[in-house]
């Protein structure tokens, strides 16, 4: 199990992440916050908190190729580790168990 | 779509973007902004684009993404430095504080009087063309002496506008001269107001002037004699609404329909206004114009100068005008030899925007401010300016030795000396920045007294334009950077291995400079010291100077001449009353605006004399209390009605040593009966005008039996004054229609001296603020020196010194200050004094106790400074100070 806690900023970027991959870099990711979870943050917070994720060790970049739109700049395309990919995983099965217990217990209450 | 792409992201963003951006992150940072600017663009307004760009940069402001390179650390050591500047302010509270407060009142005073320099330089500038405005004012030679007019000839302006195209328009303005207190009634009720703003222009006076319409036209609005321009506050005066187009108010000779009703006229004119009426309402100016006359001098004439003519090109023309139009009246006037006399008319230009401060002629619309006050009270803010930089200055350098060892650990942790350098600038512009932010406070507070002493209109939200702001700033950095970069010079001089081992003991090499802002503080000092009571004395001098008559408790009614029959029965009614001692009448008092005139003498070797005129009673003389030096007074037991009373300087113009006897023959019509006036009397000196200028010939008619005179005077008791007023206005009231007014000689002659008191006043405030802040700036300076010297003090004492005796050796050096800045001080205090005081015809002489007492002053404001710092040392235990080394 891995020791560390992340916030639940860091967990909504890593899950966009992992959605995205291989075409995960700040801009996309920014756009797909706000499209899943409604979060309009500035790219330098997204930026902030890749930059802390990739210490950690959940998420490796490099970087990848440039189309037009972008007046012909490189983009830095996020992929999660397995490390990574374990956290999000730990963090939805612990979820998935407490919500089933809470539904649970919600329904024997509510009879 | 297309042309939407071609949309590009600020500019300045970007360079900002490049500026902190590490070079790893630049490119893809760059790339995310491009693209998100090219989606937003698709959406939404470029201008929204264009801030969405910037917030994002500006949220990319995050230590992660900054360059690493030595830039960074300036960057990063900046925040430190502010950190730091605030940690040591709370540290040293009352440096804090002498430091703040002084650098704040600096500057509070400086923005002050650069709000009040920026108003009295604004005069007459929102007019619109006001750099084309001109006024054409008169130098009048009579043979002998020369008077300047603000005023002209009532034809000038038709002359202009009929025969000179470069003239674009011009008008002719009026003011009563001799009562300009005019009664306006009305039908619906019985409100009388007297009103003594009544000016009278022709009707294009709207055309050269551009007041602002509320109702009505300006291009026809004065075009009848009998039409009548109020402005906004008149008109709500009146009718309690500005809605007051077509209503009629009475004069004394006629009603007059309100054709207009302007703004205000504002408070930075040369000229003000309740009411404008039509010049051909006033009978003797038409009479003028029928008679076609240059010589008398009665109207303003403004004209405004196409553009492309300058007034360089312009002014020869009246040499023209005069010689073409004038000379055929001025030869039927002054004789055809008028120009052999030694008679001229020299017309010039006078731009409307420098009225207020340069024009000093003898005749002007109000009485206008002096650009020399102006100087003055720049001069006084540099002073206070230049004193609290100093304090900054010597009060930093004071403070190194504490913060040596803190520079010196610096040091050793690898701080460059530009590290330090900049450290302390950083302190000092913040210092500035506190002190600015508080002195603008200062300025709002102040603004409203700063008001009352001058009689000016300042405006707070002067300074919160974005120009003056912008400047504001400019100069607080300045300041900043000037009074902290020596400090900072020396105290980064500083070598770490000293400092650290103790023996610390500052340099020899900032004494000199330190000696000499101190000596130019002492300077100062002595200077606005010597200064005000020299000031003070003159102001003094001017309440109190004998006048030649006495002003003491002499009650003034003006408007007596409306009694007309009903003169006598009011004289002998109040008479009854035991507390007024005497009632003289005249046409003018002291004061006044009096007519003149050209008198020959019937003796061959008495030249003409000219002198202000006035007619008097016999109880006039004695109630003034007028010294009779040769001759005697009216008396109307003898047949008196050609008399005439002339004053010393009368008699001195005339050359002769016994006048009494001989007759002045009136020239003043060529046509009429010569009459002649008996020289019965001298009368001492005494002024009718102002001290400012000299006492001129003036000649005292007798006003005959049935005078009734246009001004009283009432010598009253100090007893019961409010009861003696009372029954004259009962004694008024049940005679006359006009409403009563009155006042007393001495305040009215006190006005005249108004503008100077208000600029004494100001001086004396920033004289005062000046002193305080040079006695801080000792203050902190005397605990510096004290503090170095603490431990030659405590051996000093171990050894027997006595508490004076070590107060003697800490304040010797300063004395020897004090001695030199004296010896600087006095001539340069006594030049600038003498020549204020050439202002005035009589005035003090500026005398060697004003700058011994502003020495010793100063002397002793030091040795009460410094020997309180002595004393706290020498009361300290020796054991204290010496142990610890």
């Amino acid at each position: 199990m891995p020791e560390e806690i992340i916030s639940s900023q860091e967990e909504v970027v890593l899950l966009s992440v992992g959605s995205l991959e291989p075409e995960a870099y700040a801009y996309g990711l920014k756009k797909e916050i706000k499209e899943q979870a409604g979060f309009s943050w500035s790219l330098g917070t997204i930026h902030t908190i890749l930059y802390r994720l990739e210490n950690k060790g959940l998420l490796k970049s490099e970087m990848g190729g440039s189309t037009g739109k972008r007046g012909g700049r490189s983009k830095r395309l996020y992929m999660l580790t397995t490390k990574g990919y374990d956290m999000v995983n730990h963090i939805q099965e612990v979820r998935n168990a407490m919500w089933s217990k809470l539904s649970a217990n919600k329904v024997s209450t509510q009879k | 779509m297309t042309d939407r792409s071609k949309y590009q992201p600020p500019k300045m963003a970007r360079w900002l973007l490049e500026r902190f951006c590490a070079d790893q992150w630049l490119d893809e940072i760059t790339g995310d902004l491009q693209e998100q600017f090219e989606d937003n663009t698709a959406t939404r307004t470029l201008t929204v684009a264009r801030l969405i760009y910037w917030w994002e940069v500006f949220r990319l402001l995050r230590p992660h993404i900054f360059k690493r390179d030595k830039t960074y650390n300036r960057t990063m050591l900046n925040f430190n430095h502010i950190k730091i500047s605030y940690r040591n302010l709370l540290k040293n509270k009352v440096y804090a504080f002498i430091n703040i407060l002084g650098l704040s009142i600096g500057i509070a005073s400086v923005m002050l009087i650069a709000i009040y320099v920026n108003y009295e330089t604004s005069y007459d500038k929102f007019f619109e063309d006001s750099d084309r405005t001109y006024r054409i004012a008169l130098e009048r030679v009579y043979p002998g002496r020369v008077k300047t007019f603000g005023t002209s000839s009532i034809l000038l302006a038709p002359t202009l506008r009929e025969n000179y195209p470069q003239i674009e328009a011009v008008t002719r303005l009026h003011r009563l001269f001799f009562n300009p207190e005019v009664p306006v009634s009305f039908e619906e009720n019985e409100k009388v107001f007297i009103e003594d703003k009544f000016l009278f222009a022709d009707s294009l006076f709207f055309q050269v002037f551009s007041h602002e319409f509320i109702a009505g036209d300006p291009k026809t609005a004065l075009n009848r004699p009998t039409d009548v321009v109020i402005t906004e506050s008149t008109a709500i005066k009146y009718y309690g609404t500005t809605d007051a187009l077509d209503k009629i108010i009475n004069m004394n000779n006629g009603t007059r329909r309100i054709t207009g009703v302007i703004k205000d006229v504002p408070a930075n004119s040369h000229i003000h206004f309740d009411l404008l009426g039509s010049i051909r309402s006033l009978p003797f100016l038409n009479a003028a114009v029928e008679q076609g006359s240059w010589v008398n001098p009665w109207v303003y004439t403004y004209a405004r100068l196409r553009d492309g003519t300058t007034p360089q090109a312009f002014e020869p023309e009246f040499e023209k005008i005069v010689e073409t139009y004038g000379s055929g009246n001025i030869a039927r006037q002054a004789g055809s030899d008028w120009k052999e006399k030694g008679h001229a008319f020299n017309y010039f230009l006078q731009p409307i925007e420098s009225i207020h401060l340069e024009s000093k002629l003898d005749v002007e619309v109000e009485p206008n401010s002096d650009i020399v006050y102006v100087y003055i009270i720049s001069v006084v803010a540099l002073i206070i300016l230049t004193i609290s930089s100093i304090n900054f200055v010597n009060l930093s350098i004071a403070r190194s030795t504490e913060r040596a060892k803190e520079v010196g650990i610096r040091k050793v942790m690898g701080s460059q000396r530009s590290a330090l350098i900049s450290q302390f600038l950083t302190e000092s512009i913040f210092v500035c920045l506190i002190s600015s932010v508080l002195s603008i406070g200062f300025v709002y507070f102040t603004i409203p007294q700063f008001n009352t002493i001058l009689g000016t209109h300042l405006d707070f939200s002067t300074i919160i334009q974005p120009l003056a702001i912008a400047a504001l700033l400019i100069f607080i950095l300045l300041i900043g950077v000037i009074s902290g970069f020596y400090p900072a010079l020396v105290i980064s001089a500083l070598q770490p291995s000293k400092v650290l081992k103790g023996t610390y003991k500052s340099s020899g090499k900032g004494i000199w400079l330190r000696n000499s802002l101190i000596i130019v503080q002492f300077v100062i000092s002595i200077f606005m010291i010597s200064g005000s009571i020299v000031v003070s004395n003159q102001m003094d001098y001017l309440s109190n100077k004998d006048l030649g008559f006495n002003k003491d408790n002499l009650l003034v009614l003006r408007q007596t001449g409306r009694l007309g029959n009903d003169y006598t029965a009011f004289f002998n009614d109040i008479s009854q009353n035991s507390n007024i001692e005497s009632i003289g009448g005249a046409t003018f008092i002291p004061g006044d605006f009096m007519g003149s005139g050209v008198f020959q003498v019937n003796h061959p070797e008495v030249g003409d004399v000219r002198g202000n005129t006035f007619s008097a009673n016999q109880e006039y003389v004695e109630t003034m209390e007028f010294d009779m030096v040769m001759g005697r007074s009216f008396d109307r037991n003898f047949n008196d009605s050609l008399s005439v009373i002339i004053n010393e300087a009368t008699v001195r113009a005339m050359g002769v040593e016994n006048p009494i006897g001989m007759k002045f023959l009136s020239t003043n019509n060529n046509n009429g009966p010569t009459i002649e006036f008996n020289i019965i009397g001298v009368v001492k000196d005494y002024n009718f005008y102002s001290l400012h200028s000299e006492i001129s010939p003036i000649l005292m008619f007798y006003g005959g039996n049935n005078f009734v005179p246009n001004v009283m005077v009432l010598r009253v008791n100090d007893t019961n004054l409010n009861a003696t007023i009372a029954q004259v206005e009962n004694g008024w009231k049940a005679l006359s229609e006009q409403p009563f007014k009155y006042s007393f000689l001495e305040t009215d002659l006190d006005r005249q001296y108004e503008a100077d008191r208000a600029s004494t006043s100001v001086f004396d405030i920033f004289t005062f603020i000046a002193i305080i802040m040079s006695c801080t700036g000792l203050f902190g300076l005397a605990t510096y020196v004290v503090n170095q010297r603490s431990k030659e003090m405590s051996i000093r004492k171990v050894l027997g010194a006595s508490l004076p005796g070590i107060i003697r050796v800490f304040s010797k050096e300063f004395l020897i200050l004090i001695g030199l800045a004296f010896v600087l001080a006095t001539p340069l205090a006594y030049f600038a004094l003498d020549n204020w005081l050439a202002n005035f015809a009589y005035h003090v002489s500026p005398g060697v106790e004003a700058f011994v007492l502003a020495g010793s002053a100063t002397l002793l404001l030091v040795l009460i400074t410094v020997s309180y710092q002595a004393i706290r040392v020498a009361m300290v235990n020796p054991v204290k100070t010496l142990r610890s080394e």
